[in-house]
């Protein structure tokens, strides 16, 4: 302790202060070479920027005036002035008075004609020399260009008073000097321009360098100079370089004095630092020696002083050494709970094999073990010595089943190493034995499991099988061995759809169960359909693994395709059916057309009463065969499925009104009463298709006609409406005919069936009648049944779903009242038909019209394109050979056959009666249709309608 | 540009011309031709230099004048008084010009008159009708004229304005020396036969904007519209009486607007518009073997055309009977001497011209060889060529 070391507080300061003193020069200088390149920088960037603005300035001015100068001469009363020479001084003065374009003061103004002679100026003053006067005369009038020039003489700018493109006079501006020009504008340093010569045209700073001395005289020593050229003129910016570092003095006065305070505040921050620590540190300097030398002293504690965090750290952690130090003294009672603690059993014997220590455990077992717990030990001691196994069996007493113990002994030596006794430890293993046994069970019965089952590790790369059965081995004759470690992939092959691996691997990864089919391969190389059902296994509430439970599913795959293929057999040939019976329907009706519409012509002609009488018989039986061709008609497109049901609005209380009618004109004729009851509860119009209503009502009356000699037909119709708003019609037509027998009223509604062969011979018709119409009414959502006593009458009663319809919603029939038709007027129509016999039938009908007749549509188009007249109305058949009577209407819609016919009616005439056909009709143009075989009234009453029909808008529809 | 073009075109027709008569042994004698031939009459200007030609061809395929070919020298006045004095200064220094044909503008000729006569040089006015040309205040006049003369142009006018049931116009005129000749005689004429002026309204050559002086016409309740301008104000003044809905406003135009390109100048076809043009020469007019003679020889020259669609038709036949007038005052007065011309066009008689008839074209105190019975209107037909009325 001779040489005292230095306190904390100067060690601090010595060792700082230099390394302070080195970072604050080199700070400075830094600091100050910066704030150096940039007051330089922004120094040239506002002289740029100076000069610049001189420029933008001299720009302006001349442009500027250039544009007013040029836009007073366009004025027409410049131009005027030029032509108007005698009186032209009674207003040109005055206009010129009036000029005034720049803020200079001493502006001359004049206006010059072609040959460069004065007309009339305002302060014309200028004196320039030859070389200016020639040369804005050369340019302004010479070659009409405008001219400008800034120069020692003044400013000139001439602009050329147009007439057609060319000058015939000019108008001028002079002003004596740049310099009075300029002055107004605001200055950022001082300016000059100059002429290429250094003659000085403006100065901003006149008592700087004056006007119109010369630039290349002056000192340019002090000053920072920038410059730049427009067109022959010089332009400065000048700024003495006294004023551009005098910002830079004053930048260092400011650094410095931050500098200065900078370091104090370090100084004070240092010193206040090894204070504070000093004083801490000797603190607990002074209280761990109190505390040492005191028996007990006051925890170390210092409540007065502020203390930094770090050194309340030291003083808390040197409370706690002290404080373990005196709680080193362990008691014995812990190690005991120790050993209580413990699961197993634990008994440390003496050499003599007596007890030393055993935890209640132990003495648990020995409670529940016949005898005392020494002699149980030594039991435990011999069967242990005899058997390999150190696992026993011990009976249990409390529940009558065995208990296996694990036994482990080991020796119990001193801190000397002399074997002292030994040390059991017994652990219950039962639980384990027992899920063993039933692991045991389950595998087994997996084994022997007759579906093929494997299981795979998802967990590991590769997802490898872990496990599968002898089913497994059976099905596909791998074994145990070739599967285990591998994939499932092993049993794909080409044939394997590459989707459902894809399926699989899918579910696998997003752990999903999957049950699919897949074809896999057997080890011999042939393939099998799998039906695969993969189920993910959790453990621990992770998918861990996949059991699969596999199936040889080949038979079945083969009866399936095999009823597959028979179905689209059977379907194919519904469809070749379908397709024959409409074809059919189109063949018989074209001759049927043809027969009725010669009995028609036939009819018109003059014949005796027999004749008529015959005629008649003819005219019903083609309506007969044309009824049972449409029946089979329908019922064809029943059986092909091909049979719609239109959902349109309609009036049923009209359709209903127009059957009575219709019927009661027969029953009259047979001493029939007729009778119509109607409930209708308001919804007379509603949404459904009334066609097929009315045929089957139609049907249902006619048979009651039919088979009623005597007495009355009552037809009873209501409506109600469903909860769900829906209505469902009730319609029942009874009679009081022949009736129909129990046994044969299940069967009436089957195909060709009447009651027998005797109603059949008596009262012929097809059968097709009753069928037809329980399909239609089942296709509507109904039924229709029957309830009748042989011999006293039948009712036949059916129902059908309809809507409800807005009335609004009704299609107003077209043209019945709508057109006054100008009756009796000779049209011109195109008859268009292969068919000879229909054509001269259709022309026969239209006799009192003219007609000419087509026999493609090839030919029609020609016809239109050729013939002068122009048609009213075309008939168009729609089978034809060369060209149809569809492509034929697209293409006089297109305007092939001229704009004369491009709104043309067209009217369809069709054989055909299948769906589609009115659709097809109007998306070629047409405009309507008639359906053969058609009667002459409504040939004529469609041609005359249409013939006078005034097409002003889009109307084409077929309605 | 088209106008640039043509002015070359046109020296160079003349100078081939020229040179193919370079063979004579006495210098031909000059006829100038001074007119717009770019600016804003261009089409007049042509139809004057082609009326020269045709004569001085006639002329100088018998023989010349005095056993002397002429020649024509062009000069292009632009419209511009300035450069018409320029023009005739020029023309004045020539030895042997015997004539300077004039254009289609009054203010130039009258700026020219003072020169005309300090030079003595001899004017032929195939065109311009300002009165004060004739009416000059010289003694002996050197200025002759085929063509309208303004106060009589006025009585013309206010005649048809009446015959059309007009009673209240509006006079629409160019502010200049032609626009306020006819302010006069038409003030007059009216005071005389009892029209109403509603309005007088002013518009300078190359003014864009006539809208305010439109609206002013219409609210003034005129019911026609006398014209005195020249083809590119008269389109604005139709425009903008247009846009008021003065479409049909019933406009009759002294003939300025005779020009040329009028129709084309038009923002609407001019079938929508009522305009009447007042006119001395036309094909379907005059039908004299004189005038057969002409349209012969400019079928030949420049080719077929409808004879309507002949532009600034007056220009040619004014010109071609001027150009004859002089020739045959040179040979009867058997010398090129200024006042011996001056004398022999004053005393010629019985001519048959392409115009007409001339008793006397002109006499010592009347150098107007046209009066009010020389005039008719015309029309502009759907084309925008002009048609004599009643043949639309």
């Amino acid at each position: 302790m001779q040489q005292e070391p230095m306190r904390l507080r100067s060690l601090l300061l010595s060792s700082m202060i230099p390394r302070l003193a080195l970072l604050i020069a080199v700070l400075s200088i830094t600091l100050f070479a910066l704030s150096f390149h940039f007051i330089v920088k922004q120094t040239n960037n506002l002289q740029q920027q100076s000069v610049k603005g001189l420029e933008q300035d001299i720009n302006f001015i001349v442009n500027d005036t250039t544009r007013q100068l040029a836009d007073l001469a366009a004025n027409d009363i410049i131009i005027n002035s030029l032509v108007d020479v005698e009186q032209r001084d009674n207003y040109l003065p005055m206009f010129f008075r009036s000029l005034n374009l720049t803020q200079a003061k001493s502006v001359e103004f004049a206006l010059f004609d072609f040959a460069g002679n004065k007309v009339i100026d305002k302060n014309w003053n200028a004196a320039l020399p030859k070389s200016l006067s020639d040369a804005w005369r050369q340019q302004t009038l010479g070659s009409s260009n405008t001219f400008s020039s800034v120069s020692q003489y003044g400013v000139v700018i001439s602009v050329p008073v147009l007439l057609n493109g060319v000058s015939e006079g000019a108008l001028v501006m002079y002003v004596d000097s740049l310099q009075s020009l300029l002055a107004p504008y605001p200055r950022l340093t001082n300016q000059l321009v100059t002429d290429s010569n250094g003659n000085v045209l403006f100065s901003s700073e006149p008592s700087l360098i004056a006007p119109n001395s010369n630039f290349l005289n002056f000192s340019q020593n002090g000053y920072s100079i920038k410059q730049t050229s427009w067109k022959n003129l010089q332009l400065y910016s000048v700024k003495p370089t006294i004023t551009a570092y005098r910002e830079m003095a004053w930048t260092g006065i400011v650094l410095v004095a931050m500098i200065v305070g900078f370091i104090f505040i370090i100084l004070h921050m240092v010193s206040m630092t090894g204070t504070l620590a000093e004083r801490t540190l000797s603190k607990l300097y002074d209280d761990i020696k109190n505390r040492l030398t005191s028996d007990k002293a006051a925890p170390l504690q210092n409540e007065q002083q502020i203390e930094a965090k770090e050194l309340e750290d030291i003083r808390s952690a040197f409370d706690k050494l002290i404080w373990d130090l005196t709680e080193v003294s362990l008691s014995n009672e812990q190690f005991s709970n120790v050993l209580e603690s413990m699961g197993d059993m634990l008994v440390v014997v003496d050499q003599n094999q007596e007890i030393l220590i055993a935890n209640k455990r132990f003495e648990g077992f020995c409670n529940d073990q016949y005898g005392e717990k020494n002699t149980i030990l030594k039991l435990i001691v011999q069967k242990l010595a005899a058997k390999q196994s150190d696992e026993l069996t011990h009976f249990s007493v409390k529940t009558g089943q065995e208990r296996y113990i694990s036994w482990t002994k080991a020796s119990l030596a001193d801190a000397n190493g002399n074997i002292r006794g030994d040390i059991f430890v017994g652990s219950d293993v039962t639980e384990q034995r027992t899920l063993e046994s039933h692991v045991n069970v389950l595998t087994h019965a997996m084994d022997e499991a007759t579906v093929s089952i494997i299981i795979s590790d998802v967990k590991r790369v590769g997802q490898p099988i872990i496990y599968v059965n002898s089913a497994f081995e059976e099905l596909t004759g791998y074994t145990r061995g070739e599967m285990i470690g591998h994939n499932c992939r092993t049993m794909q092959g080409d044939e394997t759809n590459k989707q459902t691996v894809e399926q699989i691997r899918k579910a696998i990864a997003t752990r999903e169960p999957i049950e699919t089919t897949l074809i896999n391969y057997k080890k011999d190389g042939s393939l099998f359909y799998n039906r695969l059902n993969l189920t993910p296994v959790k453990t621990n509430g992770e998918v861990t693994h996949y059991i699969g439970f596999q199936q040889d599913v080949t038979q079945q795959r083969q009866t399936e395709q095999y009823l597959q293929d028979a179905r689209e057999k059977a379907e194919e040939s519904a469809r070749l059916k379908s397709s024959f019976l409409a074809s059919m329907s189109h063949e018989i009706r074209t001759p049927i057309h043809g027969i009725s519409g010669v009995l028609q012509l036939l009819a018109n002609s003059d014949l005796a009463e027999e004749q008529k009488h015959y005629l008649s018989l003819a005219k019903f039986s083609i309506q007969g065969l044309l009824h049972i061709v449409n029946d089979i008609l329908d019922f064809s497109k029943i059986e092909a499925g091909q049979l719609q049901i239109e959902e349109n609005p309609f009036d049923i209380l009209e359709s209903l009104e127009n059957l009575q009618s219709q019927y009661a004109i027969m029953c009259q004729e047979k001493g029939l009463e007729l009778h119509f009851h109607f409930d209708l509860q308001g919804f007379h119009v509603v949404q459904g298709d009334d066609v097929r209503f009315r045929q089957i009502l139609s049907n249902l009356l006619g048979n009651a006609v039919k088979f009623t000699d005597s007495g009355y037909i009552e037809v009873t119709t209501s409506i109600k409406q469903n909860a769900d708003d829906s209505l469902t019609l009730l319609c029942s037509v009874k009679d009081t005919g022949i009736g129909i027998a129990e046994d044969k009223q299940g069967t009436i509604f089957e195909v060709f069936t009447q009651e027998d062969l005797s109603t059949t011979r008596k009262f012929g018709g097809t059968g097709l009648g009753l069928s037809i119409s329980k399909q239609l009414c089942e296709l509507m959502g109904g039924d229709i049944k029957l309830e009748s006593v042989k011999g006293n009458g039948s009712t036949f009663s059916f129902t059908i779903s309809l809507e409800p319809a807005d009335e609004a919603l009704l299609k107003p029939v077209h043209y019945a009242s709508a057109l006054t038709r100008e009756k009796g007027k000779k049209r011109k129509v195109l008859i268009v038909e292969d068919n000879d016999i229909n054509q001269v039938i259709v022309k026969q009908h239209l006799n009192n019209h003219t007609t000419l007749s087509a026999k493609s549509g090839l030919e029609a188009l020609e016809a239109l394109n050729k013939m002068k007249v122009t048609f009213d109305v075309i008939l168009m058949d729609c089978q034809m050979p060369e060209m149809d009577g569809f492509e034929a209407t697209r293409r006089i819609r297109n305007g092939e056959a001229g704009e004369r016919y491009l709104n043309v009616p067209i009217i369809a005439l069709t054989a055909n009666a299948m769906k589609g056909d009115k659709e097809r009709c109007v998306n070629a143009g047409m405009d309507d249709y008639l359906s053969k075989p058609f009667d002459a009234v409504d040939l004529i009453d469609k041609v005359e309608h249409w013939a006078s029909f005034e097409r002003n808008s889009e109307e084409n529809a077929v309605h | 540009m088209r106008v640039k073009l043509i002015l070359p075109t046109l020296l160079c027709i003349i100078s081939l011309f020229s040179s193919h008569q370079a063979e004579s042994t006495q210098a031909p004698l000059i006829i100038g031709i001074d007119a717009d031939l770019s600016a804003v009459a261009i089409e007049g200007g042509i139809a004057i230099s082609r009326g020269v030609e045709l004569a001085v061809e006639e002329i100088n395929a018998n023989g010349g004048i005095l056993g002397r070919e002429l020649k024509v020298i062009a000069k292009d006045h632009r419209g511009n008084p300035a450069r018409g004095k320029h023009n005739i200064e020029q023309f004045a220094q020539l030895p042997n010009l015997l004539a300077v044909v004039g254009g289609v503008h009054t203010p130039v000729v009258l700026a020219e008159i003072d020169i005309l006569h300090a030079k003595n040089v001899l004017m032929l006015v195939p065109w311009a009708a300002g009165t004060p040309i004739i009416d000059n205040n010289h003694s002996p006049n050197n200025v002759f004229r085929v063509s309208v003369r303004d106060a009589e142009a006025a009585s013309v006018l206010i005649d048809y304005v009446k015959a059309r049931g007009l009673s209240n116009i509006a006079l629409v005129l160019e502010r200049t020396g032609w626009g306020r000749s006819n302010h006069e005689s038409l003030t007059l004429a009216t005071q005389e036969k009892g029209v109403n002026i509603s309005a007088i309204h002013w518009i300078n050559w190359q003014q864009k904007d006539f809208s305010e002086d439109a609206e002013a016409i219409k609210n003034a309740k005129a019911d026609g519209v006398i014209l005195v301008t020249n083809v590119p104000e008269g389109a604005v003044v139709v425009d903008a009486l247009a846009e008021q809905g003065l479409s049909s406003l019933p406009i009759i135009s002294h003939w300025g607007i005779a020009s040329g390109q009028f129709a084309s100048r038009l923002a609407n076809p001019i079938s929508e518009h009522d305009i009447s043009v007042l006119q001395t020469f036309h094909f379907q007019h005059q039908k004299n073997d004189k005038a057969k003679q002409l349209l012969e020889a400019y079928y030949n020259k420049y080719g077929l055309i409808d004879t309507a669609a002949i532009e600034g038709v007056t220009g040619l036949a004014h010109a071609y009977d001027l150009i004859h007038l002089i020739a045959m005052a040179a040979d009867k007065a058997g010398s090129t001497e200024i006042s011996a011309l001056r004398s022999a066009l004053e005393s010629l008689e019985n001519i048959q011209g392409a115009v007409k008839y001339y008793d006397a074209p002109f006499t010592q105190e009347r150098h107007d060889a046209l009066w009010s019975k020389d005039y008719f209107m015309t029309k502009f037909n759907d084309k925008g060529h002009l048609v004599t009325v009643g043949d639309k």
